[in-house]
């Protein structure tokens, strides 16, 4: 779960391009959307394709999405629930 | 002749560096193309967290306006009187090539590279930095998208369909689709990365923070001017003009097959106010 | 010169059909254009949005009785189009071609820029007014119909046409499916458990004179474009405010500037794509300018499915046949209003007095339009034959 949480926050920052931010800034138990990191829908459906990609998870109702993005803490926790071993 | 148009400020970027009224910062190209290493922090020295998501048109769009020196609002009712007119040749031809790529070779279509594969998204992210409520144009005129743009924002504040106008003319094209417009156009040097931007008010209005005009506008019949200039050549006539300092004139006749009789003449003084 | 601007002629291809009766009439749910528009535009060469737009205007310039008219007249007539795709569908061959073969096929990119269909036009009616492109996304159409009409207020042309167009791209087909917000099965607007939009394509286009030009060539008086209005929601890239607040500004100004208030309004075409948000922004922000008793409303994306930048367009000539035959269309796709949307858009097609018209138009970037379209009091309003 850790190295998760860890990877996840370098995929984050590397695909939505956040400029000034670092891995190690985010606070995994901080909200991805609205405040915390400040992520908009545009963003939550980059996470979908990256959700896809590097997991192998389809999420196709994005109100499915929005709980899942809810944190990094969150995310991890879809993921591992999700994912087909 | 009517003299009530004024542009009181100039913003600019390209591959050698960006700049505005308040000064200008060169690029060492010896650190790679502009186009790379462009972050926020070297233009503003403050954060700015959509820049990083946009495409390269936005960007540059983005930070020549932001050498406008607009006042960031915050929280406030938006102002309708600001309309925003860009003329882009290219448009967003980077941008879906970017999408393709990424949709044939990468990860698949990415929703952030879709949203930016329309050019007035530049329009929309200005929009939401400087809140600005106002009409927003984008005009393709190949060649003419530059003259295009600024006679729009002129007649749009000659009607007093706005008060300030946010001129922009830019263009990001990738190498191959350089070539591609040398085909069309043969004559003359097209710009191919870079954004301009100018602030036309209407010379009553009175802003809170009181700019001082850089040069007037005028529109006049054309027995009255001199020759004018060859439309693929305003941006970069426009805003040498502009960042020179000293007095200086030019004539733009007004865009091809527009139907208009008419000359625009942007006439820099030292001494406007 | 304050004459008002009235439409004299219009040209309308869709996936319903070539010619203003059959987009009337059509009922079936749509997307693609049948048949080939190169076999019908009048042009040799050039891309689908070419043909398409090349096809409309032709038809809005015979319909309007312009081919009548001396060739010094002629001349001096404008047009204004909108659209967001241009030559894309050929350029999509270049970028395939190039990204996985490593072809590079130049000749693939000569219709490529967004101004080619309105180029193409004009060469090919002998058009040498004022011309322009505008992409202003899914505002295209209504900003380039507004356009076209400052250009006549203005005194700069006495005659021009203004429309808009796009074609079908594996672009947008992709990208909007990226979004999300393509539903499965068709879109249903303002339907409670809505899913998304339908993509379409098509071409419309107007022929707008002012009223002194349009009596003295003794030329049918379809409508009157009335006012209209734009806004920049400042909000986000793609998604509505919740309250649609730039749409509502749009409305408001557009009816202010006409000189009219909420209550003049029989009938409002929405913009309702049958996407979560935009239906519940605009929906909210029509009933704050309505209120509860508010006018006949639907969308009819369902119709044509969503065609970006022609749909302001295409939605203007509804608008126009909703006036001439006193008949507001329903809402294809709707059977259950969404409890969460304070309007009731009509289900079903049905007579009713139609003077005053609203068209909204709302685009990514924010770009918020709105049009006003009212009856012409004098002049024959019945539908004219068609040229097919």
């Amino acid at each position: 779960m850790h190295q998760l949480i860890s990877d996840l926050k370098g995929k984050i920052v590397d695909i939505l391009n956040l400029e000034d931010i670092s891995p190690e800034d985010i606070d995994e138990a901080a909200p991805l959307f609205g405040e915390g990191l400040g992520l908009d829908s545009l963003d939550a459906l980059e996470l979908v394709v990256l959700v896809e990609k590097d997991y192998d998870i389809k999420i196709t109702d994005i109100e499915v999405g929005r709980r899942a993005f809810a944190s990094i803490n969150a995310l991890a926790q879809f993921i591992l629930e999700n994912q087909v071993k | 002749m009517s003299s009530s148009l004024v542009i009181s400020s100039f913003g600019y970027i390209d591959a050698t560096g960006w700049g505005g009224k308040e000064g200008s910062h060169r690029w060492d190209q010896s650190q790679g193309p502009l186009a790379r290493a462009l972050r926020w922090r070297m233009v503003s020295g403050s954060a700015y967290d959509r820049f990083g998501r946009m495409d390269l048109l936005s960007k540059y769009v983005s930070v020549a306006v932001e050498m406008l020196g607009l006042p960031l609002l915050e929280n406030q009712d938006l102002p309708l009187e600001t309309t925003m007119v860009m003329g882009t040749m290219g448009g967003c031809y980077g941008a879906d090539l970017d999408f393709y790529r990424g949709t044939i070779q990468g990860d698949g279509p990415s929703p952030t590279m879709f949203a930016y594969t329309l050019p007035t998204i530049a329009l929309g992210e200005i929009a939401i930095r400087h809140r600005l409520g106002g009409a927003s144009y984008c005009f393709m005129a190949g060649a003419d998208s530059g003259v295009l743009a600024l006679w729009e924002s002129a007649k749009l504040l000659e009607a007093g369909e706005c008060q300030e106008c946010v001129c922009i003319m830019a263009d990001v094209l990738p190498q191959h689709a350089e070539k591609m417009v040398r085909n069309i156009y043969p004559g003359g040097e097209l710009l191919t990365e870079y954004a301009y931007a100018f602030l036309l008010e209407r010379n009553a209005h009175t802003p809170a923070h009181e700019r001082s005009s850089l040069a007037e506008i005028l529109i006049s019949s054309p027995s009255d001017a001199a020759d004018s200039i060859e439309s693929w050549n305003l941006p970069s006539s426009l805003m040498g003009l502009l960042k020179e300092g000293r007095p200086g004139r030019l004539d733009i006749a007004s865009p091809p097959a527009s139907g208009l009789k008419e000359i625009l003449s942007v006439i820099r003084c030292s001494t406007v106010t | 010169m304050s004459s008002r601007i009235i439409v004299t002629g219009m040209g309308i291809v869709s996936a319903l059909g070539w010619t203003p009766t059959a987009n009337w009439c059509g009922h079936f749910p749509v997307g693609q254009v049948n048949g080939d528009p190169a076999q019908c535009s009048g042009l040799t060469r050039g891309s689908r949005s070419d043909h398409l737009a090349a096809y409309a205007a032709r038809m809005a310039f015979l319909d309007s009785g312009l081919d009548r008219l001396p060739g010094t007249i002629k001349k001096t007539i404008g047009l204004v189009m909108g659209g967001t795709t241009g030559g894309l569908l050929d350029t999509e061959s270049f970028f395939i071609g190039a990204i996985k073969e490593g072809r590079v096929d130049g000749s693939l990119l000569r219709h490529h820029e967004c101004c080619h269909p309105a180029n193409a036009t004009a060469d090919l009616l002998g058009l040498h007014g004022f011309r322009a492109t505008l992409s202003t996304a899914c505002s295209s159409g209504v900003m380039a119909i507004a356009t076209a009409c400052d250009v006549l207020k203005a005194g700069e042309a006495k005659i021009m046409l203004a429309g808009g167009v796009d074609s079908l791209t594996r672009l947008t087909l992709n990208g909007f499916a990226s979004l999300l917000i393509i539903s499965p099965d068709g879109c249903r607007p303002f339907n409670a458990r809505r899913t998304g939009m339908s993509l379409g394509e098509g071409a419309a286009v107007l022929v707008l004179e002012p009223e002194e030009s349009a009596r003295a060539r003794k030329a049918l008086m379809l409508a009157e474009i009335c006012s209209f209005a734009h806004t920049c929601e400042a909000h986000h890239p793609t998604a509505p405010t919740s309250d649609g607040a730039g749409i509502y500004k749009a409305m408001a100004l557009a009816l202010q500037r006409a000189g009219l208030t909420p209550a003049d309004v029989d009938y409002v075409n929405a913009h309702g794509t049958g996407t979560i948000d935009n239906d519940l922004a605009e929906g909210r922000a029509l009933n704050r300018l309505f209120g509860e008793a508010h006018p006949f409303i639907s969308s009819t994306k369902r119709f044509f499915g969503h065609t970006l930048g022609a749909a302001g367009a295409i939605e203007t000539v509804v608008c126009i046949l909703a006036l001439q035959n006193q008949w507001v269309p329903g809402t294809l796709g709707l059977r259950h209003h969404d409890p969460e949307i304070p309007i009731k858009p009509l289900l079903s097609p049905m007579s009713a007095t139609v003077k005053t018209v609203l068209n909204n138009s709302i685009g990514f970037g924010g770009a918020c339009s709105s049009l006003v379209i009212r009856q012409v009091s004098r002049g024959n309003g019945a539908l004219k034959d068609d040229h097919s």
